[in-house]
């Protein structure tokens, strides 16, 4: 532990990571379409030949932009907590994770509290107040060690009064996610303020590699499960429903449409089955919105929604409250 | 915590750097603060990924088995003027008004539902008529069907939330004396509805019950004089007494107990949620006035004949919010 690592393993990790990375994404584009197909290989070729990549990169971007500041200031933050706990700098620098955090430019950091106060839910918004008030006492410590009054206000004024503050805004939410019992919500808008107030600082030097290298493993174990199941929960086809002439009668197809060319309209259905109508048999289409996506907690904090973002409580939202009959498989006209 | 005393003799590289030693009791500290947090994070992320909170209306479709269905069908009473009555072609009374807000509620429009007669002691079995007299399995079943424990433990049987509360009361010719109590009638010959609450009611008041399938049926006998009274729940009665206001007394009889009608959905744990978000929205929004314009429709007027025999209770019996994943905007 004590033997310098010469600077070249150092390198080829980091090349490694840089390798990986961009297969991630890949991996987690062609599991959706795998997802979508129930894994079925011909269905899910017929699925790569039409969904377009681009539409995917989107959803893909959209639903996990909230991500990108995850990584970045947690990153920031237990890199920040080794580099202030190890006593010797050289030490130090020999972990990655203290090496990203020393490198990461402010501006990073600041860009990525804004892309998270934007993109988070506002039931995790105390938890990004919880990071940047640790990294903001961190780089106190890290930066100004023998300024007593900096410390103080970084490392007490601050923290004490962000968890005040946030504690005093959240309070009718954690009063109403009490009464409804979500013990989640109730944690995730209560506590990380106050635990904010203990992470300002070092912690012994014994311990700063076990609490700062197992957070960051566990974190790389579980982020790259959240952001899967996220990303695979997430529609990448809209969901329409066909009126479609069976016989004599009418029927309705739901699913996701895969595309419309001159002979067929191609759907796939929820069973995962793929549907080729003739184009002259289709009736009506129409699309269909995506209940599943309703919010699961009831909470909201002064009319905000907790599963809201900022981007989702300030942007226009189409309200559907009258469902389409053919979206619950019923024909326009009933007989 | 950044108040740390500066230790009077640190190391070389300490004293060069001329920081400030942190505390231990203060590094200890945010070592627990640290496992805590991420104990906490570890939590959080099993809650957002794993428990995905509770099921969708559209979910609770899919389970219930309504999705793609085209007709659905519920099991009512055909003979009981303000509750449920067909005449001619029509469909009409408070449990009918009850069936169509339930339905909407389920995404059915009016066309898509059929109603089917049914009999009190096929309220459990869920065994309806169709108008060619085949037995057909319905769906649910609105049929002025009091909740009670005995009921609720018999097999095939769920209710919903109570839509309605009513209670006991007796019907007589116009020429016979006044009841105040059931005990009035004991020793008399008295009709009621078989498989019903107040059968039992009469029975252990001593008089001598006899059981039809039908109310119509009760009615028909007491015209021709075959029974000296018909029992069952005032919101039936008061029906017949508001229809034939000459031939018949209405009495109150002073029974406390309180029949609450509810909604069968059989074994359908999803249609009993759907049901009972229905019946939640209709009490709770305010701008949802299709329960107190049915009650109206079908009770309020009948109330002044009826008087002083009660009918109903005018307001909307409370439901428990039920465990659904909405939209805020659905939300009441």
């Amino acid at each position: 532990m004590t033997e310098p690592v010469p600077a070249a393993p150092r390198r080829i990790q980091q090349n490694w990571l840089f390798a990986v990375l961009p297969a991630f994404p890949l991996v987690l584009l062609v599991l959706r379409l795998w997802y979508l197909s129930r894994q079925d290989l011909p269905t899910m070729l017929l699925l790569v030949q039409y969904v377009s990549p681009l539409g995917m990169i989107s959803a893909l971007f959209i639903t996990l932009l909230w991500a990108v500041p995850a990584v970045v200031l947690v990153l920031r933050s237990l890199g920040g907590l080794l580099l202030v706990s190890e006593r010797d700098p050289a030490r130090a620098t020999r972990s990655l994770l203290a090496v990203t955090a020393l490198r990461m430019p402010d501006w990073v950091v600041v860009l990525a509290a804004v892309l998270g106060g934007i993109t988070w839910q506002l039931r995790f918004l105390p938890v990004l107040v919880m990071l940047l008030v640790s990294i903001m006492g961190l780089t106190g410590w890290q930066r100004h060690p023998d300024d007593r009054l900096v410390l103080r206000v970084v490392a007490i004024g601050v923290p004490v009064a962000a968890a005040g503050t946030v504690l005093l805004w959240m309070m009718p939410g954690i009063v109403d996610a009490i009464r409804r019992g979500e013990v989640g919500t109730t944690l995730l808008l209560g506590l990380p303020p106050l635990l904010a107030i203990g992470l300002t600082g070092p912690v012994p030097v014994r311990f700063a590699r076990l609490a700062t290298h197992w957070p960051a493993v566990i974190a790389a174990l579980i982020a790259p499960f959240v952001v899967g199941v996220v990303f695979l929960r997430a529609p990448i086809l809209p969901t329409s429903a066909l009126e479609i002439t069976v016989g004599t009668s009418v029927d309705v197809l739901r699913g996701q449409l895969i595309t419309v060319d001159d002979l067929d309209v191609t759907i796939l259905d929820r069973a995962g089955q793929v549907h080729f109508v003739p184009k002259d048999d289709v009736h009506t289409r129409t699309i269909c919105p995506e209940t599943a996506q309703a919010p699961s907690s009831a909470v909201e904090v002064r009319g905000w929604p907790v599963e809201d973002s900022v981007l989702e409580w300030v942007a226009p939202i189409s309200r559907i409250t009258d469902v389409d009959p053919r979206c619950l498989g019923r024909p326009l006209n009933p007989g | 915590m950044a108040d740390e005393q500066v230790e009077p003799a640190p190391a070389a590289e300490e004293l060069a750097a001329d920081r400030i030693i942190p505390r231990r009791s203060a590094m200890a500290l945010r070592l627990v603060v640290v496992a805590v947090t991420l104990v906490l994070a570890i939590g959080v992320a099993f809650v957002v990924v794993v428990l995905t909170g509770p099921p969708s209306v559209d979910d609770l479709r899919v389970q219930a088995g309504l999705d793609g269905k085209r007709e659905l069908l519920i099991g009512v009473k055909d003979d009981q003027p303000g509750v449920a009555e067909y005449a001619d072609g029509v469909w009409r009374g408070f449990d009918i008004e009850i069936a169509y807000l339930i339905a909407e509620d389920l995404g059915f429009r009016r066309s898509e539902i059929r109603f089917l007669s049914i009999e009190s002691e096929d309220r459990a079995r869920m065994q309806a008529t169709d108008s060619d007299g085949k037995r057909v399995a319905v769906d649910m079943v609105i049929a002025s069907y009091s909740i009670t424990p005995a009921r609720e433990a018999t097999a095939g049987v769920t209710f919903s939330a109570p839509y309605l509360y009513t209670e006991q009361s007796v019907v007589t010719r116009n020429d016979h004396a006044d009841v105040s109590t059931l005990q009035d009638l004991s020793g008399r010959k008295v009709c009621s509805l078989a498989a019903s609450t107040s059968e039992s009611a009469a029975s252990s008041a001593g008089m001598l019950v006899s059981s039809r399938k039908k109310i119509s049926e009760c009615f028909a006998a007491l015209d021709r004089g075959e029974f000296d009274a018909v029992t069952t729940d005032a919101a039936i009665l008061a029906g017949y007494k508001a229809r034939y206001p000459t031939k018949y007394k209405h009495w109150d009889i002073g029974l406390d107990t309180t029949e609450a009608w509810g909604v069968n959905v059989g074994e359908n744990p999803a249609l009993l949620k759907l049901v009972n978000l229905a019946l939640y929205r209709s009490r709770e929004d305010p701008e949802d006035n299709r329960w107190e314009e049915a009650f109206d429709r079908n009770f309020t007027v009948e109330e002044k004949i009826n008087r002083p025999a009660p009918i109903a209770v005018d307001q909307q019996p409370a439901v428990k919010e039920p465990d659904v994943r909405q939209w805020p905007w659905e939300r009441v």
